[in-house]
């Protein structure tokens, strides 16, 4: 079985700044590549910074993809 | 000041001098302040905001400097979409003003109201909504730096009504401390060693240029680079242009042996499009891959690289040049490319290939060096890339993410408008045209000094999506495929206008074209067709079945 290819559970937690549609963005981003969410969660840490925290059935090569093109957000601060 | 002011304020320190506009009610307070303080701002107001946003990408790519848009709320800001979805797809530098209705009034359903910045989230760089004046100038300062940093895109700025008739003070920031650029790199060290390694012991080297060459203006560093390395250079549609001082290193007809054949691939500023030669079918899995590109999404994207480098392709080049590594000659790679099969002739047919040839030879002989041309994709992807050698240096610019039917005129109306010393030639065909053909009118108003040809149907064969369906041999399949008299439109508006029933005539035509003073619109029909409409008040029969 390729290791690449294994589709697991991850997830990606990201640092936004704290700015109205960023969320949206996000989601967005990531369900147009069809991959399911199985959970999400938001929560405010400052007046500017939010993190959102996603959970994905994703393989390794679509995870770091994904993982590049979050971090092409304008808003987006960090992806881990 | 109040919002308008403000905004009208920012497009004059951004140095907007054309403004591609059409006027609603929410954006009436711009329009007020425009005529009170012009600020050197032309307005130019096209018949439908698909072609305006469409003029702003042909202003762009012809000027370098973003192309700004200004529409309603509502129809308005949702008829820009395809104009935004071709720039981004080309990674086009556009700032896209819509306005919105009230503040109060957003997500009642309002009259003309859309929820724009929703729709365009996908088809944008970024976009906005700005809900309070004071965020105003700061928002379309971060647009314009965002629209024009790192890999070039469209950005989106909506503004409500009420924050346009809002007062504040104006701060105009030159520069945004935490920069939304996040792409200001120069090439891992490690990266670029590791590249100049595979470079000094590749056999058969080749470097595949796109738009990113353009974009980072390192077209004279990719010349350079490709001379005192010895290896040959090949182009994408978006990346036409290069050339090396040594004239045996310009791939032209055979790129795609060349891509299928060598051993390693040189990528700069390109994304491997399924649409090009350098799509990932015809790379050897055996190839190797450097590719080096400001955006780091797009480096495994389409293909793994053997040595990624994300940076600014201008940094990199630069790296790359000061090296001191051994240089390999590449006599026998260049001689065995130069004598390879050309794989777009055996997949044309020899009507397109001399028609081509033939449009090639009437552009170098009567239009000058600086000339613009604008094609839309009735011509295959295949005979545009010969298209572009053949006519160096002059540029040639197509719809080549998006492919959008009607690109060519209104882009050509946005490329002569933002330089206006240089010939804009227009190829269009009759499917094409009539998707945008009320730009006419604008051209007509504005004076733009636009040389437009339109083909026939039936002259170019190799149509290339169209083609590969068995349908599309059938007669009754569907496709409703009418033939205008364009000239006779022209005429009725007061242009110059021929046109010439037989095929063979397109260098007289382009001459005629050439030695018009004005905007001139020419006509090649190959025989009297089916399907023809006549738009002369004389002739009010349609001849033939509209039903099709």
């Amino acid at each position: 079985m390729n290791l690449k290819n294994m589709q697991s559970q991850c997830e990606i937690s990201i640092l936004v700044n704290n700015n109205p549609g960023v969320l949206s963005k996000v989601i967005n981003l990531i369900s147009k590549r069809g991959f399911n969410l199985e959970r999400v969660n938001s929560e405010r840490l400052s007046n500017d910074i939010a993190k959102i925290v996603v959970e994905v059935n994703i393989d390794n090569r679509r995870l770091a993809l994904i993982t590049k093109q979050l971090n092409r957000i304008i808003d987006v601060i960090k992806v881990s | 000041m109040n919002g308008a002011q403000i905004l009208v304020e920012c497009l004059k320190r951004e140095r907007v001098n054309t403004l591609f506009c059409y006027p609603g009610a929410v954006i009436i307070p711009i329009y007020d302040e425009l005529y009170l303080n012009p600020s050197g701002i032309r307005l130019v107001q096209p018949r439908h905001e698909q072609w305006g946003t469409i003029a702003a990408d042909g202003y762009a790519r012809s000027t370098g400097t973003p192309g700004v848009v200004l529409v309603t709320s509502g129809p308005g800001a949702t008829n820009t979409v395809t104009g935004l979805a071709n720039a981004f797809l080309d990674s086009i530098p556009l700032v896209v003003i819509s306005g919105q209705v009230p503040g109060a009034n957003i997500g009642t359903d309002a009259f003309q109201e859309a929820n724009i910045t929703g729709i365009s989230m996908p088809i944008t760089k970024d976009n906005i909504l700005v809900s309070d004046v004071r965020d105003l100038s700061y928002s379309l300062k971060r647009a314009f730096i965002i629209a024009q940093s790192g890999r070039p895109g469209p950005v989106l700025v909506d503004i409500p009504k009420n924050v346009l008739v809002a007062n504040s003070t104006f701060v105009y920031p030159e520069t945004l401390e935490n920069t939304p650029n996040k792409l200001n790199t120069h090439g891992s060290p490690k990266q670029i060693k590791r590249a100049l390694k595979l470079i000094s012991v590749s056999k058969r080297p080749l470097i595949l240029a796109g738009g990113g060459v353009h974009f980072s203006g390192s077209l004279p560093y990719v010349n350079e680079f490709a001379d005192k390395y010895d290896i040959p250079v090949v182009h994408t549609l978006m990346g036409n242009g290069i050339n090396p001082k040594k004239c045996e290193l310009r791939v032209t007809k055979q790129k795609e042996w060349a891509i299928r054949n060598c051993d390693l691939l040189i990528a700069l500023g390109t994304r491997f499009n399924d649409d090009s030669p350098a799509n990932s079918e015809n790379i050897s899995t055996e190839t190797k891959i450097i590719h080096v590109d400001v955006d780091p999404a797009e480096i495994g994207k389409v293909l793994t690289p053997d040595v990624p480098i994300v940076g600014d392709l201008k940094s990199v080049l630069i790296h790359f040049l000061s090296a001191k590594e051994q240089i390999l000659i590449h006599t026998d790679w260049i001689k065995e490319l130069q004598s390879a099969p050309s794989c777009c002739l055996s997949n044309s047919s020899r009507t397109d290939v001399q028609i081509t040839n033939e449009l090639a030879r009437s552009i170098c002989r009567y239009f000058d060096k600086n000339t613009i041309v604008v094609t839309d994709l009735f011509i295959s992807k295949p005979m545009l890339l010969e298209l572009m050698d053949a006519i160096s240096p002059r540029k040639l610019f197509c719809s080549s993410g998006l492919g959008t039917p009607g690109y060519a005129l209104a882009a050509g109306i946005g490329a002569k408008l933002g330089n206006p010393e240089t010939e804009v030639l227009v190829l269009t065909d009759q499917n094409s045209l009539q998707a945008s053909m009320q730009e006419l009118l604008t051209v007509r108003r504005e004076e733009v000094h636009l040389k437009i040809m339109v083909f026939d149907h039936s002259h170019f064969e190799t149509k290339d999506v169209l083609s590969r369906s068995d349908n599309t041999k059938k007669t009754n399949n569907g496709i409703a495929n009418l033939s205008v008299n364009f000239a006779e439109f022209a005429t009725a508006l007061g242009m110059n206008s021929q046109i010439t029933h037989c095929a063979t005539q397109i260098e007289d035509v382009i001459g005629a074209l050439a030695s018009s003073s004005e905007a001139m619109l020419a006509q090649l029909t190959n025989a009297d067709s089916d399907n023809q409409i006549h738009i002369s008040e004389n002739q009010l029969n349609t001849r033939s079945s509209l039903a099709g």
